[in-house]
C-alpha cells in the first residue's frame, strides 16, 4: 500500500469561499486494518465487492435504486446498517468498511477514537446540507403570523422556504403557547399540544444534537458559549423543551413524508437534501406546495463525513469523489455537492431546481451563520440536555 | 453446496426453471406482538420469495419487552407495536452498549371502536362532534358506556391508552411527566370498563365472543377494521380518534442477532417492497409507511394530533403501579367536610355550589371531564358551623343522586361561629365508621374552611385525638382548601399531619381548589 497519511480529514472551509484542502490530523505509527473482502459470487460475469457501512440519514444516498445501479455497473454492491450519527461514535465500528456521520461533531468522535487506538481512517465531505425544521403549511403560516417565521421569498404565492427565529420560536415552548393559542385554527386545524419541533434523540443522533445547538446559540445571544460552567448552565435550560417533546422517535423522515405525518409531528428537525430529495422525486413543475421548511435564521450547514475505516471504503470514497453519474445522482437527491477540491459548493442543485420548477433554497451566503462549541464542550452540552448515558 | 444444487434441480423440474436459484431457506426466530398473528398469510409469501421463514412467538408487546434483556437475548429478531418501551427501559437501566438495528414499515393509530348507538350517543354530547379522551371519560363516568381495554401491564394496546387519558387528563400540552401523576384522575373512566384482556388479540377475540361486554373496544385501528371485516359482529364497529392525542403503533422490527444481518435485510426489503405494502393494507388493515402506496377510504383522516409520548420509564412505571395500586380498583368514600358559617354566605357559597355543580357533569373543560364524580362513587356531606350542622350520606347511581347532593351543599343553612376542628374531628368519627364496614374502601376528607376556629377543639385537642386512632384510620389523609379567611399555617399543619396537603383557593378559584386535589388519597 502507497505511503498516504491514513488519518486524514477532507473539510470544506467554515464559508465555501477559494480556500486549499484542509487537512486536518495526520498521524503516523499507524495499525492498517482491513476487514477480509466479501465477495458474492452473484451474476456469473462479474465479482461484486460488498463494503459494508454505518450510517443515518446519509443512508438515503445508498439506498437509492440509481445509485445502487451506478455503483453496481462499477462492482459494488454497498450494505447499510442505519442507526443515529451520534450511536456510530459511541459502539464500535470494526466491522464496517465505512462510516458516515452527518456532521462534523459526530465525525470528530469517530476520528478521535480511531486516532486513540491507532486506526485507519480517512475521512472526506464530499457534501452539505443545511439543518432545517421541516413542516407544513398551516403551520408555517401560523408562525408568520406569530411574527416568528416570514418566507425569504415573500413575492412567491406559495413560498416553499421560510426563516425562522429560533429564540423566539423556543420562546413560545417556553411561555407554554399551544398550536391553538397561536391561531392555528385560523387555518383549520385543531392542536393543543406544545408549540415546539421533534428532534430524534441527541443522545443517538447528529441532527438533534446540532439543532440544540442552535437554541444554545440563539439562547445565548448568538455567541458560542465558551466556558464549561455557561455550556452546562445552558445545557440546563434547554432541559425542559427537550423533555417537552417526549420521547424522541428516530427516523421522521418517512412519517414527515406520509399522509399522516402532519397527525403525528407538525414540525420535525431534519436536513435539507431529505426534503429537496422529496421534491425532486415528484413530476416536474408540481412540487409539494403543503410541505415547507423553516431555515433557522442564524444558519447551520452540517458537513456529513465520509469516513473510509479501510482500504474498501476508501476505494468507495476515491470514486464517490471522482465519479461524474454518482455526484449527479447526489445533486438529484438534494445534496448541496461540493467540487472536487471540496471549496465550492457546486451550483448544479440550484441549476436543477429551476429546471424542475422548484423554488430554489437561498445560497448560504445570504444568511449569517451559527456555530456549535467545540467538540469536548458540544458534547457536554448534548449529553447534558439528554441525560445520555 | 451440493445439496442446494440438487434441490435447485428438483424446483427446476418441478417449475419452469428461471435461471434463478431459489433463496437458501433461513430461519429467524421472532418474539412478536400478539396482534401480529395477523401477519400470517405475508409470512408464507415472505418465505417464497426470500428464504427467510419467520418462526414467530406472539406476546403481548410489554410482557415482549420485558424479555428482552440487551446481551442475553432469546430471539434473533423482535417486532413489536412499539420499541419504545424498550428505549426508556434502555435508558433507565443506563445501556451504553450498541442498540438492536432497527426498520419500520407499517404503522396503526390507537383507536376506539364504538357501536353505532353509542358513537350516536357520544358524538352528540361532544361540542364539535368530536369525541375526546375527556369526552370518553365523561361518559364513562355515568355509565353510560362501557368500554374494553387490554391491560396495561401486558400489552401495548393497553398501555399506550393508559398514557392516552392520562396525557390528556394532565391537560399540559407536552409529554407526561411523574409530577403530573400525583392523584387518580382516571377512577372515572376506568369506572366504564368492563372488559379487561392480557394481549390486544384476546381483547378483540373476548369483545367478538361477548358483544354485550362492552359498547366500544379500545385497540389498535387495524385490529378494529380487521375485526370489522371479519364478519362475527353484529353491526361494524364505529371507528372514532380522540382528539386529544392518540398513539401510534410503528411496529419497529428489531434485529436482535447482529450475525443475522443478512438474513434481517432480506425480510425488511420485502416488506418494503411495493407488492408487499399492498399487502399490508389488503390483508392486515394497517397503513403502509411508503407514501408512494395509495391509501383506501377506510383509513380516516385522524384528524387529530399525536400525543407527545413520556420520555422516562419512570414516568410509565409510575402510571402502572397506579393502575395496579388495589385502591384504584375500588370507588372512593370522599368526605367533604364543608364551612357553613355566616361568612360563607353570599359569592362564596355560589363558588361552592359552582364547584359541586362541575363536579356534578356541568364543567366542560377536559380536565372537569376527568374528575367529574362518578358511578359507585360514595360522599359524606359534613357541614358544620360551630359544631357539625348536619351530616349526610350519598352513592352515586345516576344523576338523580347527583343532584340531591349538589342540592343538599346549595341550601342554605349557616351558623355564627365556625368550629373547624371538632368538624374535623367528627369526620374522623365517621372515616372510622365507614372503614370498620368495608375496609377495602379508599377514603379521603376534604376539608374547606372560609375562617379560623373560633368554636370547639382547639388544633392540638384534634391531633391528640388524631393520633390516639386506629392506624387504618390514622392512614385517612385529610386535604384542606384554604378560603378567605382561614388560617394558611394551620391547615398547611394538619393535612401534612395527616399525609395530605393544603391548596389555596384564594391563589386560583374555590372550583380550581377542589380540582387540584381530586382524585389524592
Amino acid at each position: 500500500m502507497a505511503a498516504e497519511p491514513l488519518l486524514t480529514i477532507r473539510r470544506p472551509p467554515p464559508r465555501p469561499a477559494l480556500a486549499p484542502i484542509v487537512v486536518v490530523g495526520v498521524v503516523g505509527l499507524l495499525l492498517l486494518v482491513v476487514t477480509p473482502l466479501v465477495v458474492r459470487s452473484a451474476p456469473p460475469t462479474q465479482a461484486t465487492t460488498v463494503i459494508r457501512g454505518k450510517m443515518g440519514s446519509k443512508a438515503d444516498l445508498f439506498r437509492d435504486t440509481e445509485v445502487q445501479k451506478i455503483l453496481k455497473r462499477n462492482g459494488i454492491e454497498v450494505v447499510v446498517d442505519n442507526s443515529g450519527s451520534r450511536e456510530i461514535a459511541t459502539n464500535d465500528v470494526g466491522r464496517y468498511d465505512f462510516v458516515f456521520p452527518s456532521g462534523q461533531p459526530t465525525a470528530d468522535l469517530v476520528l478521535a477514537e480511531r486516532q486513540r487506538s491507532n486506526e485507519y481512517a480517512q475521512a472526506h465531505v464530499p457534501f452539505v446540507s443545511p439543518i432545517v425544521l421541516a413542516t407544513y403549511r398551516p403551520y408555517a403560516l401560523a408562525l408568520q403570523a406569530a411574527d416568528v417565521a416570514a418566507p425569504m421569498n415573500p413575492d412567491r404565492p406559495d413560498p416553499l422556504y421560510y426563516e425562522l427565529d429560533v429564540g423566539k420560536f423556543v420562546e413560545l415552548t417556553e411561555l407554554g403557547k399551544r398550536w391553538n393559542d397561536i391561531g392555528i385554527r385560523d387555518h383549520g386545524i385543531q392542536n393543543d399540544n406544545l408549540v415546539l419541533a421533534h428532534t430524534p434523540d441527541v443522545c443517538k443522533s447528529n441532527s438533534g444534537g446540532t439543532y440544540q445547538g442552535l437554541i444554545a446559540y440563539a439562547k445565548n445571544g448568538g455567541k458560542i458559549a465558551t466556558a464549561e460552567n455557561e455550556v452546562v448552565a445552558l445545557a440546563e435550560s434547554l432541559k425542559p423543551f427537550y423533555r417537552a417533546q417526549g420521547a424522541p422517535t428516530a427516523d421522521r423522515l418517512p412519517f414527515y413524508l406520509s399522509q399522516e405525518g402532519q397527525r403525528i409531528a407538525p414540525i420535525v428537525v431534519i436536513y435539507e437534501h431529505q426534503y429537496l430529495a422529496h421534491q425532486l422525486r415528484r413530476p416536474g413543475g408540481s412540487p409539494d406546495e403543503e410541505r415547507v421548511l423553516l431555515y433557522p435564521a442564524d444558519h447551520f450547514e452540517t458537513q456529513p463525513s465520509f469516513i473510509a475505516l479501510n482500504e474498501n471504503g476508501a476505494k468507495l470514497a476515491q470514486f464517490l469523489r471522482t465519479d461524474a453519474d454518482l455526484r449527479r445522482r447526489a445533486v438529484e437527491l438534494g445534496f448541496r455537492v461540493l467540487d472536487t477540491d471540496q471549496s465550492t459548493a457546486s451550483p448544479q442543485l440550484a441549476d436543477l431546481l429551476a429546471e424542475r420548477g422548484i423554488e430554489a433554497p437561498s445560497a448560504d451566503d445570504d444568511h449569517t451563520r451559527a456555530y456549535l462549541p467545540p467538540l469536548d464542550l458540544f458534547e457536554k452540552l448534548v449529553t447534558t440536555v439528554g441525560g445520555c448515558p | 453446496m451440493r445439496r442446494l444444487g440438487v434441490l435447485c434441480a428438483v424446483l427446476a423440474l418441478l417449475a419452469a426453471c428461471t435461471g434463478e436459484p431459489p433463496p437458501p431457506h433461513t430461519v429467524l426466530r421472532v418474539l412478536a406482538s400478539s396482534e401480529l398473528t395477523d401477519m400470517r398469510p405475508l409470512l408464507e409469501e415472505l418465505r417464497r420469495d426470500t428464504g427467510v421463514e419467520l418462526v414467530v412467538d406472539h406476546r403481548g408487546t410489554i410482557d415482549a419487552t420485558n424479555a428482552l434483556e440487551p446481551g442475553n437475548y432469546q430471539h434473533d429478531v423482535a417486532w413489536l407495536s412499539t420499541d419504545r418501551y424498550f428505549d426508556l427501559k434502555l435508558k433507565q437501566i443506563g445501556f451504553t452498549g450498541e442498540r438492536p438495528l432497527s426498520s419500520r414499515f407499517m404503522f396503526s393509530p390507537l383507536a376506539v371502536g364504538v357501536e353505532p348507538g353509542t358513537a350516536e350517543l357520544l358524538r352528540a354530547s361532544t361540542a364539535d362532534q368530536h369525541l375526546s379522551w375527556a369526552d370518553l371519560a365523561d361518559r364513562a363516568a355515568m355509565g353510560m358506556v362501557r368500554f374494553g381495554m387490554a391491560d396495561p401491564r401486558h400489552a401495548g394496546s393497553g398501555l399506550s391508552a393508559l398514557i392516552g387519558v392520562a396525557t390528556a387528563a394532565a391537560g399540559t400540552g407536552g409529554a407526561l411527566r411523574e409530577e403530573d401523576i400525583t392523584c387518580d384522575r382516571l377512577r372515572g373512566f376506568f369506572t366504564g370498563r368492563t372488559l379487561a384482556e392480557d394481549t390486544s388479540r384476546q381483547l378483540a377475540d373476548a369483545y367478538a365472543a361477548d358483544q354485550d361486554s362492552a359498547d366500544a373496544l379500545i385497540n389498535y385501528e387495524s385490529v378494529l377494521l380487521s375485526l370489522n371485516a371479519g364478519g362475527t359482529l353484529r353491526e361494524p364497529l364505529e371507528i372514532l380518534y380522540p382528539r386529544d392525542g392518540i398513539v401510534l403503533a410503528d411496529y419497529p422490527m428489531l434485529l436482535l442477532d447482529p450475525a443475522k444481518r443478512d438474513s434481517f435485510g432480506a425480510v425488511v426489503a420485502w416488506f418494503e417492497s411495493e407488492r408487499a405494502q399492498r399487502a399490508i393494507v389488503e390483508r392486515t388493515s394497517r397503513r403502509p409507511l411508503n407514501s408512494a402506496v395509495p391509501r383506501d377510504p377506510r383509513f380516516h383522516d385522524f384528524g387529530t394530533n399525536t400525543l407527545y409520548f413520556p420520555e422516562r420509564k419512570e414516568t410509565v412505571d409510575r402510571l402502572t403501579a397506579e393502575y395496579a395500586d388495589p385502591l384504584s380498583h375500588n370507588p372512593s368514600h370522599v368526605m367533604f367536610v364543608l364551612d357553613f358559617s355566616e361568612s360563607m354566605k353570599g359569592p362564596r357559597m355560589d363558588a361552592l355550589r359552582s364547584a359541586f355543580a362541575g363536579f356534578s357533569g356541568a364543567d366542560p373543560s377536559a380536565t372537569g371531564k376527568f374528575v367529574r364524580f362518578y358511578r359507585g362513587e360514595r360522599f359524606t356531606v359534613l357541614r358544620f358551623g360551630g359544631t357539625v350542622i348536619d351530616e349526610r350520606d350519598f352513592v352515586v347511581s345516576g344523576q338523580a343522586d347527583l343532584d340531591a347532593l349538589r342540592d343538599h351543599v346549595g341550601s342554605d343553612r349557616f351558623d355564627r361561629s365556625t368550629g373547624v376542628w371538632s368538624a374535623l374531628d367528627a369526620a374522623y368519627e365517621k372515616a372510622a365508621a365507614v372503614i370498620g364496614e368495608d375496609p377495602e374502601q379508599p377514603v379521603t376528607i376534604v376539608l374547606m374552611t372560609d375562617g379560623e376556629n373560633n368554636a370547639g377543639i382547639g388544633l392540638p385537642d384534634f391531633l391528640r385525638n388524631y393520633e390516639a386512632r386506629h392506624p387504618p384510620v390514622k392512614a385517612v389523609h385529610t386535604y384542606t382548601i384554604r378560603f378567605g379567611e382561614a388560617d394558611a399555617g394551620e391547615l398547611d399543619q394538619v393535612a401534612r399531619a395527616t399525609g395530605g396537603r393544603m391548596v389555596d383557593a384564594n391563589a386560583t378559584s374555590l372550583a380550581e381548589a377542589f380540582k387540584e386535589i381530586r382524585g389524592c388519597r
